[in-house]
């Protein structure tokens, strides 16, 4: 794979990125080790791994909502930096993240605030959106009068509402129960049809990365590096019918067993956790 | 052996100059504007009695050193009597309103309500009950004035205990006794201490 | 999606409106029974303190130490003095007179604070520097304070204003502070992705969520303000407000109780109706859930 020719045509592409964390009074952590991918446009996927492989530390990384100690990250062909400044990310949290003190309508409008649309344009592109998600009726409940599943769809409908080319999502479906996060599922893949978008995709449901993705990418435990990725080669578009499909099985398996040799055991639960050193500030190593 | 030794020192030392340098700004500010109130006083000749230099204040204090020490103390008897009896008082009915919820939360709103009054308009009428010279009508002001936010503090607290622990209290069998005292008193200290910091300033 | 509709639907506000009114009917007979319970109360401390002829050091129960509670009302109806205008009339004068000066320094007060607190959230270096000293500043009893801010900008309603808002800007500024920093880190990275300024985020998202906090200190701001303009008026020798009522009618507390208890009934009715008057803006203003509008 040649380095400069494919970064042109590439939506994500991650040249050597590592990521260490100053850990007070102890040797650095070292959270990613020199990871490279390529992420084609219109492609989904998954980032998979055991707790602290470091693979929401990465999304967020190309997001560049964190900097990456070494490495170069570039999106549709810029620096990640330009790219947020250009705003090309829609970003899903696995928490809402909804403000409590705009209704629904609102919470959607927000990106469109940011970006200067006018009045009438932002109305009819939330009202799109609601179409979209399936939440009309709902625009001028607050947050905290809907389901969590409700909920997530206002974050995906808030995420998507500015057309960014990128769609990055952290575990957006693991606070939910599964019969949501099947149906959510569903509709995630619908849309995704629908717009073309490029998703990357972070979750630790194997079966739900294999259902989702195009691509699997396989990560170790700490220091997190990509242990393989699986291509899922399962027809498009997904249905319930997927899922019964012995190929389905066969990928699940094959994800597993990259799992294991990546080292997802107990090892990995040990230390602090990813999400508190990303709460815990930009502690950068030398 | 010194390998072993040194990296603790050196963070310790590393901490306790993070600590101090934590601190520069304000010591700048205290430095500067006390040099900057001398500096203007005496520059625009300000008189004395609109707004005296630090150096007068610091002469006055020395003058009066056994007058002010004399009322100090007895300042800060008053209020540390008032304090305790307001802050005892107000956690024990704080207890006993968390005791029997509904007590507590039919009457919450009338104790916040009653926290507005201004409770300075009550010492004319607390030195006609206890004589003008006597100490404790200061004490009683002071108490009434800690009652209040160390009693609103302390019922939030008690009654914010979380539900699986008090759950949990009473799968040890724990009577209400213990569950009030184990479980239901650690809770209020983050709640009851800003509580209680509150009123000790207002004597 | 129908489920999910019903869903949304069941938590609607609708069924609301049914249950709050029952509510609002259990509250008013709260009230009631509260109030008739501190009268009686107070009564029945008076009856046995009279009948026991309990005495703690000079304090005795009496006419003069406890009047009646319906002494005290009917006070609202004699004459302030001889041939004079009605007590409530007077009182109610005076009432208005403070409450002027306490809505005037309230409105600085919360302003200042509201502006220091948007300041030290933005700038570590003036927190570090200034914060130690905000918060020594409420050491400082304002009853020593006052007579220097009288003599500085002399004795009138602005100086009584600046006094009421030395007692209110603290818990406002310190709040605000507590409030702006609230906002969830995610929310931040959130507006981050949008590539927005410092001051969008400020706008958009750190102080819509600071108003929780905001309001908690005005709660507190609001009735101190009603207190700062009391004790301003002090030093300043006004007469015409609360603290001339209350100077008033403790000289003549021997021969006439009851007017002194009346006065402080009307300050602490006062002191409550510019708490009420913070809630009720808080309803209006914040749309939280539930369990954030403590």
């Amino acid at each position: 794979m040649s380095t400069r020719t494919t970064s042109l045509a590439t939506a994500v592409s991650l040249r050597g990125v590592t990521k260490r964390f100053a850990v007070r009074g102890g040797p650095a952590l070292t959270a990613l080790a020199s990871v490279d991918l390529d992420v084609y446009p219109g492609e989904f996927v998954s980032l998979i791994g055991p707790s602290g492989c470091g693979k929401s530390t990465l999304l967020r990384i190309i997001g560049d909502l964190v900097p990456p100690t070494e490495g170069e990250v570039t999106v549709n062909g810029k620096p990640a930096h330009q790219a947020r400044l250009d705003r090309d990310y829609g970003v899903v949290f696995q928490d809402p993240v909804l403000y409590d003190w705009r209704t629904v309508a609102r919470n959607i409008a927000l990106p469109l605030e940011m970006m200067g649309w006018d009045r009438e344009r932002r109305a009819r592109r939330v009202r799109e959106m609601l179409e979209l998600v399936e939440l009309r009726g709902f625009e001028h409940h607050y947050p905290w009068q809907l389901s969590g599943g409700m909920q997530q769809r206002v974050s995906i409908a808030r995420a998507l509402s500015f057309s960014p080319a990128l769609l990055l999502m952290d575990e957006p479906f693991g606070a939910l129960d599964e019969m949501t996060r099947e149906r959510l599922n569903m509709e995630l893949l619908r849309i995704w049809e629908r717009s073309g978008n490029t998703v990357i995709f972070v979750t630790h449901s194997i079966p739900e990365a294999v259902f989702l993705s195009t691509r699997v990418v396989v990560m170790s435990a700490r220091p997190g590096r990509i242990a393989g990725i699986v291509e899922v080669d399962l027809p498009q578009p997904r249905t319930a019918e997927t899922r019964v499909q012995p190929r389905f099985f066969e990928l699940v398996t094959e994800v597993r067993r990259r799992l294991r040799a990546g080292g997802a055991g107990a090892a990995a639960e040990e230390g602090p956790s990813e999400q508190d050193l990303l709460v815990a500030g930009e502690g950068q190593a030398p | 052996m010194s390998a072993v030794v040194e990296p603790v020192s050196r963070g310790m030392l590393r901490r306790a100059g993070r600590r101090a340098r934590h601190w520069v700004p304000a010591g700048v500010v205290l430095v500067g504007g006390i040099a900057a109130w001398q500096g203007l006083v005496t520059a625009l000749d300000i008189q004395k009695f609109l707004l005296p230099k630090p150096t007068e204040i610091v002469q006055a204090l020395r003058e009066n050193w056994r007058f002010l020490w004399g009322a100090g103390i007895a300042t800060f008897q008053q209020a540390l009597g008032g304090f305790a009896i307001g802050a005892g008082m107000g956690v024990l009915v704080a207890l006993v309103l968390a005791r029997w919820r509904f007590l507590g939360s039919a009457l919450l709103p009338y104790a916040i309500a009653a926290n507005a009054i201004p409770i300075i308009a009550f010492a004319p009428i607390f030195n006609n009950w206890f004589g003008l010279i006597n100490p404790v009508s200061k004490m009683a002001i002071a108490s009434v004035i800690c009652f209040f936010p160390v009693m609103i503090n302390a019922l939030r607290g008690l009654t914010s205990v979380h539900p699986s622990s008090i759950e949990l209290m009473r799968s040890y069998a724990a009577g209400e006794g213990p569950s009030s005292g184990g479980c239901g008193f650690r809770t209020p200290c983050p709640t009851c201490s800003p509580g209680s910091r509150w009123p000790r300033s207002s004597p | 999606m129908s489920t999910a509709q019903a869903e949304g639907a069941r938590r609607a506000p609708l069924g609301w409106v049914a249950r709050r009114r029952g509510a609002a009917a259990r509250k008013v007979a709260v009230f009631i029974l509260v109030l008739g319970a501190l009268w009686g109360l107070w009564e029945l401390a008076r009856a046995l303190g009279e009948a026991s002829g309990l005495r703690l050091g000079a304090f005795e129960v009496n006419d003069r130490t406890m009047p009646h509670v319906h002494d005290m009302l009917r006070q609202f109806v004699q004459p302030s003095r001889r041939n004079g205008p009605l007590l409530i009339a007077v009182l109610l004068q005076a009432a208005a007179f403070t409450a002027k000066e306490a809505v005037v320094g309230f409105l600085i007060g919360a302003t200042v604070g509201f502006v220091i607190g948007v300041l030290l959230s933005n700038f570590r270096l003036l927190e570090r520097g200034l914060l130690p000293y905000i918060v020594a500043s409420q050491t400082v009893p304002i009853l020593a304070i006052a007579p220097m801010v009288v003599v500085w900008m002399g004795a009138g309603l602005f100086s009584v204003a600046v006094i009421a808002a030395y007692l209110t800007f603290f818990p406002v500024a310190i709040n605000t502070l507590r409030g702006l920093r609230s906002a969830d880190p995610r929310a931040h990275e959130l507006m981050a992705s949008y590539a927005a300024d410092r001051w969008r985020v400020l706008w958009k998202l750190e102080i819509p969520a600071s108003l929780p906090y905001l309001f908690t200190a005005l709660r507190i701001a609001a009735p101190a303000s009603v207190v700062g303009a009391i004790i301003g008026e002090l030093p300043s020798s006004i007469q015409g407000g609360l603290a001339g009522a209350i100077l008033n009618f403790n000289q003549y507390y021997v021969s006439n109780p009851p007017a002194l208890w009346a006065t402080n009934i009307v300050a602490a009715l006062l002191g409550m109706a510019f708490f009420g008057a913070v809630v009720l803006l808080e309803r209006l203003v914040v749309h939280r859930a539930p369990e954030h509008v403590a």
